[in-house]
């Protein structure tokens, strides 16, 4: 845009803007030095960064197609999750929120439930003090601090499927408080993650269903900056113990994130003692093999008390063509250790943060 | 048969091939900062969000440059240890899972040093030749 276009687009902007900004467009003169492109562009900035500070709403979108050699199911698409985070940050505070409707939710407005599969819920919620790097105080729907659990968004991750063992061992949340921070001590740095939370019964984000609760943590040690040509090299432990109304639920794991130039490793391991014992795991490799464009093999399994083993193989692409908009194409191979028949399938997707 | 292995030798160049990027790159501050120096280290956890305080002096302030700039690229590279793209998706991620926001980014140098001469705390990064006495040069250990 050149100079005299810029200071006509100034006028009108200037003259829309008249109630909010000092009244510029009634006095408005194309020789005006304070309508220079300099200063005009000054002003521009000002505004976006405070209309960025303001306007916290985001959100994602997904949409799917399976298919499967399982008998009994058809292929299928799937208009996965439409999902609105809504927040705001203050110095020392910060309030967040997620809304999700999965699976395409209808409610009739006749007095029965959400239609189908259909989900409508508030996947997190809570309000934030930040004392300073090494101490956060946070309050409310919370995200347990398991790696895949946090950053399991479909246009952040590169698979459609999420791994097996992700929320089969660990919950996904819980409502309470957690105080997480992060310290340094030399190259060293360890984040930590404390909570205490209603346990995991149906109602848990509006009570708890007895008097224990849920306790648990993560510790995270960030070993990059003791190894050249690492960008991210984390490795984290955790556990959580939650007594149920008859019995306890104790879980514990591992966890390791490794990104070299083009390479990332990620993998998970958790085990669950107690009401009904199992463990799972995964590995995900995976590598940048042009531009934007990341293929990846994963390996995982589920073996629980009460079901067969579970062991599944997944080769996949994924296309970022611009950072907000993930494409993602991948087959998987899945085998139990009982009669259970094998299966294969594809899935493909679209994630769009907007 | 010679033009597979042609094909093969060419797809393996590429695999391997580094990005070049040529363009070279200051690290400045307000000049109400009280540091005369960083570690690379301390300047990827001031671009990741994990350092937000400078020792006794506030809170930081990171401006970036524009996504299509080389010295982004390069600082992308040469700090962050990955591309461009990578660093504006775990920026999306970071707003997904807390509602944070990476440093502000501007269009232009002129206006990045503009903000940095202007903000309490702010840091960013410029060409060698566009900088001038109304932000201050800080020296980087590691890069």
């Amino acid at each position: 845009m050149d100079g005299t276009s810029l200071r006509w687009s100034a006028l009108v902007l200037a003259a829309a803007l008249t109630p909010w900004w000092g009244g510029i467009g009634a006095a408005a003169n194309l020789d005006d030095p304070a309508l220079s492109p300099e200063v005009l562009g000054d002003h521009l900035a000002d505004l976006t960064a405070q209309i960025e500070e303001r306007a916290g709403l985001v959100g994602y979108y997904d949409f799917e197609y399976l298919t499967d050699n399982k008998g009994d199911s058809p292929s299928h698409f799937r208009q996965h999750h439409v999902s609105l985070f809504v927040s705001r940050s203050w110095t020392s505070w910060r309030v967040f929120s997620e809304i999700e409707f999965e699976n395409a939710p209808v409610y009739a407005g006749d007095g029965g439930t959400v239609g189908g599969n259909g989900e409508l819920k508030v996947e997190t919620a809570w309000a934030e003090y930040l004392h300073a790097e090494w101490l956060h105080v946070r309050g409310g729907k919370l995200l347990l601090p398991q790696y895949w659990n946090v950053n399991h968004y479909p246009n952040v991750v590169l698979s459609t499927e999420r791994p097996l063992m992700v929320r089969a061992l660990y919950p996904a949340d819980t409502t309470g408080l957690m105080a997480y921070g992060t310290a340094y001590v030399g190259q060293l740095g360890t984040t930590y993650h404390l909570y205490y939370g209603n346990g995991q019964s149906a109602d848990r984000s509006h009570t708890d269903d007895n008097e224990g609760k849920e306790v648990g943590g993560q510790l995270t040690f960030h070993l990059d900056q003791l190894v050249d040509g690492v960008a991210r090299m984390n490795v984290g432990i955790g556990a959580m113990s939650d007594p149920t109304a008859t019995d306890h639920n104790d879980v514990y794991g591992l966890d390791t994130q490794i990104n070299a130039g083009r390479y990332e490793l990620l993998a998970e391991y958790a085990k669950r003692a107690s009401d009904a014992s199992g463990e799972g795991f995964y590995v995900q490799p995976s590598a940048r093999v042009w531009r934007e464009v990341r293929c990846f093999y994963r390996y995982e399994f589920t073996d629980f008390e009460n079901a067969p083993r579970q062991e599944r193989h997944t080769l996949g692409v994924n296309f970022r063509p611009q950072p907000d908009v993930s494409l993602k194409l991948e087959v998987n191979t899945n085998d139990f250790s009982d009669a259970t028949e094998s299966y294969e399938e594809v899935a493909a997707s679209v994630a769009i943060f907007f | 048969m010679n033009r597979f292995v042609n094909w093969m030798v060419l797809s393996a160049g590429l695999w391997w091939a580094v990005p070049t990027v040529a363009a070279d790159f200051v690290v400045v501050v307000n000049p109400e900062v009280a540091i005369s120096g960083l570690t690379k280290d301390d300047l990827k956890r001031i671009y990741q969000g994990e350092k937000t305080e400078w020792p006794g002096d506030g809170a930081i302030v990171p401006f970036d440059q524009d996504a299509g700039s080389p010295l982004r690229a390069a600082f992308s590279k040469e700090v962050l240890g990955t591309t461009v793209a990578e660093v504006q998706t775990f920026w999306i991620n970071k707003k997904m899972t807390g509602g944070l926001t990476g440093p502000k980014v501007f269009r232009s140098s002129t206006l990045v040093k503009k903000f940095v001469a202007r903000t309490p705390g702010a840091i960013a990064y410029l060409a060698a030749d566009e900088v001038d006495d109304t932000v201050k040069v800080v020296a980087v250990s590691g890069l």
